[in-house]
């Protein structure tokens, strides 16, 4: 495929990158150094803080009490935070010093933008993705406190990029590579399984042969299988269930089945009063894995009657309604250098309408689309669709933020060229005018 | 473009795969012997077990401020005052004195004193002194920063390597300090305490 005509060059792009990057280094500096030791929300980040502290000195997973391992988060934090904080420590400067090496992993996911951007469009267009990955006062403000948003965000960016790669140029190393993400990706979310369905729907599209993709899509299974090994014979001993995956979402399921059109009657306080009478009792009231487990299946119990007392709604809310509600939101966790949260919103909504001028602009202006275009576009539409069984946060949102960036980035690099005919032509008329 | 070489996976790549499932094979049965290793019952209980038990500090109610215990928490809390108040807990040797360093992690929540850099109401310190033949041979502090308003507790670290000073035991200290020349009325929580000799 033909680069567009209106592009950068690579040196003009490495410039560019390094003026981002140093910027987004700045930014993320100034972020931390607000807080004496560090961003703490004391919501998931004080868990993370502690499983990192906790793996560093004993090896074992553990979230808010450091004495107890814990099912409610996968190995991916304690892991990444243990390593930071044997470089620097978790006292008060060496916080200062995490906090910041952890946000520079924001930058890194710039730095995916830019090659997924160049691999599916121009270097313009990555470039641009870049600017957005690294200067968003969302990402900025994600980066700077310990979420597993930001490791998987860039693990997600990373292991798109080389699929894709592997796919339209193939070398191993570069497939071995974006099986590593993937499976990085997983040790922090789950939502991570939705990469390779993405690539085999482009597989299957361009009817590559089954028996050329399936012995690199058994290498994944076994490469993922092996690796989490480990961690599900650990999750068996600790919470008895052989499951790479986290045991943490009764709370939102249950919240999830009070948003929408048509839900089941009763408020999520009364299904509260009733689930904690019924842990005291029966005696379990201080077992908090049990009671959150009960809530998700009581959220199960409310899905299931909203699905026969009002289908439609049902469908209605989980195919539009809350995937909508989700993908409006930006993850703004903290006001961070003083910009207000309605100046991210609206950047938001600005990158939301980019991205789709970005999706459609291709078509619109009838030119061919680039090998693998919609992948991303197909990896966001699932992690939309997916959690939307859950109350539709922010927080959920902030792994889409990168691909909304991307088309976003798309769409400005489609639309420079056409800004630049229109001004090109209103020259020449005024010219013609004036002779 | 789909490139040949997807086409047909060379003998060099299949040698290659094959060496990393067997390299990562190998690891995942490390790893799954080093799980079954930790979750041996004498592992966990000296995982579970390994905090100090508060009440063993010996932190005495002193001047203003009252220390109690509940639930294995140790609870500090004071009126509003003047005057700087401390309370130190009492001498407690070292099990390794041979080692180098000692590391303190504290798990504490209270009520909010500071938003970023701006103080409100008091400050909270607390001190770890090496002791050495019962003389404070060194000493160093942390600030605790309590930044929340739903009193959940964070993680604060002290590290205080020995730097050729021989001690055989150490004391914490905890200090309250006047803000703008007043402390307010005030509480603590301690939720955990570990002590490691490095």
């Amino acid at each position: 495929m033909n680069r567009p005509p209106f592009d950068l060059t690579k040196k003009q792009a490495v410039w560019w990158l390094v003026v981002i990057f140093a910027l987004g280094f700045v930014l993320r500096v100034f972020a931390t150094y607000e807080w004496p030791m560090g961003i703490n929300h004391f919501s998931d980040d004080n868990g993370y803080l502690n499983s990192g502290a906790t793996f560093l000195k004993t090896g074992y997973v553990t979230y808010a009490k450091p004495n107890v391992p814990s099912g409610v988060l996968g190995p991916g934090m304690p892991i990444l935070l243990g390593m930071i904080f044997a470089v620097f420590g978790y006292q008060p400067e060496g916080l200062m010093a995490s906090h910041v090496a952890f946000a520079g992993i924001g930058l890194l996911t710039a730095l995916g933008l830019y090659l997924l951007g160049a691999l599916l469009h121009s270097r313009l267009a990555g470039v641009v993705a870049s600017a957005f990955g690294a200067l968003d006062f969302g990402l900025v403000s994600t980066n700077s406190a310990f979420y597993t948003e930001t490791p998987f965000m860039c693990l997600m960016v990373f292991g798109l990029y080389f699929f894709l790669k592997s796919v339209l140029d193939w070398r191993l190393g570069r497939y071995l590579a974006g099986v590593a993400c993937f499976c990085a990706a997983m040790a922090f979310k789950g939502l991570a399984l939705l990469l390779p369905p993405c690539i085999l729907a482009y597989l299957l599209y361009r009817r590559v042969k089954l028996s050329k993709w399936l012995p690199q899509a058994v290498l994944l299974v076994v490469i993922s299988a092996l690796v989490f090994l480990p961690w599900c014979v650990r999750n068996q001993q600790i919470i008895g269930v052989f499951t790479p995956f986290p045991t943490s979402q009764g709370d939102q399921k249950l919240l999830g089945t009070y948003v929408g059109v048509g839900y089941p009657d009763g408020t999520y306080e009364e299904a509260l009063e009733k689930l904690d009478a019924m842990a005291w009792e029966q005696g379990y009231q201080t077992d908090t894995i049990h009671r959150i487990k009960d809530r998700g299946e009581y959220g199960q119990e409310r899905l299931a009657q909203w699905i026969a007392q009002n289908p439609l709604g049902f469908l209605f809310t989980h195919l539009l309604y809350k995937p909508v509600s989700l993908l409006i939101l930006p993850f703004y966790p903290h006001k961070t250098l003083h910009v207000p949260l309605r100046l991210v919103n609206l950047c938001w909504w600005v990158l939301l309408v980019l991205a789709l001028w970005g999706v459609l602009s291709g078509k619109l202006t009838g030119k061919k689309s680039y090998p693998g275009f919609y992948v991303p576009l197909i990896l966001l539409a699932l992690s939309v669709w997916v959690p939307s069984l859950m109350v539709p946060l922010a927080r959920y949102n902030a792994a889409n933020m990168p691909f909304v960036m991307l088309y976003a980035a798309i769409g400005i690099a489609n639309g420079l060229p056409l800004i630049h005919r229109d001004k090109s032509r209103s020259l020449q008329e005024r010219m013609e005018k004036s002779t | 473009m789909i490139r040949q070489g997807m086409d047909d996976v060379n003998r060099k790549e299949k040698i290659i795969s094959a060496l990393v499932v067997i390299g990562l094979l190998l690891l995942s049965l490390l790893g799954v012997d080093h799980v079954l290793k930790k979750d041996d019952p004498q592992s966990m209980e000296r995982f579970t077990n390994r905090m100090v038990k508060l009440e063993s500090l010996g932190l005495p109610s002193k001047g203003n401020i009252a220390v109690t215990y509940d639930q294995g928490f140790m609870k500090l809390a004071w009126p509003a005052m003047d005057t700087q108040v401390e309370t130190q807990s009492a001498i407690l040797p070292l099990e390794h004195p041979e080692n180098k360093t000692l590391q303190v992690d504290m798990g504490i929540g209270g009520r909010k004193n500071a938003n970023g850099y701006v103080r409100e109401g008091y400050q909270v310190w607390v001190e770890v002194r090496l002791i050495q033949n019962g003389i404070a041979v060194k000493s160093k502090r942390v600030e605790i920063l309590l930044e929340s308003e739903i009193t959940r507790s964070r993680l604060y670290s002290i590290r205080i390597p020995y730097d050729g000073a021989k001690p055989d035991a150490y004391q914490l200290r905890w200090i309250i300090l006047p803000v703008d020349g007043r402390i307010d009325q005030g509480d603590l929580v301690c939720e955990y305490l570990e002590v490691m000799e490095l």
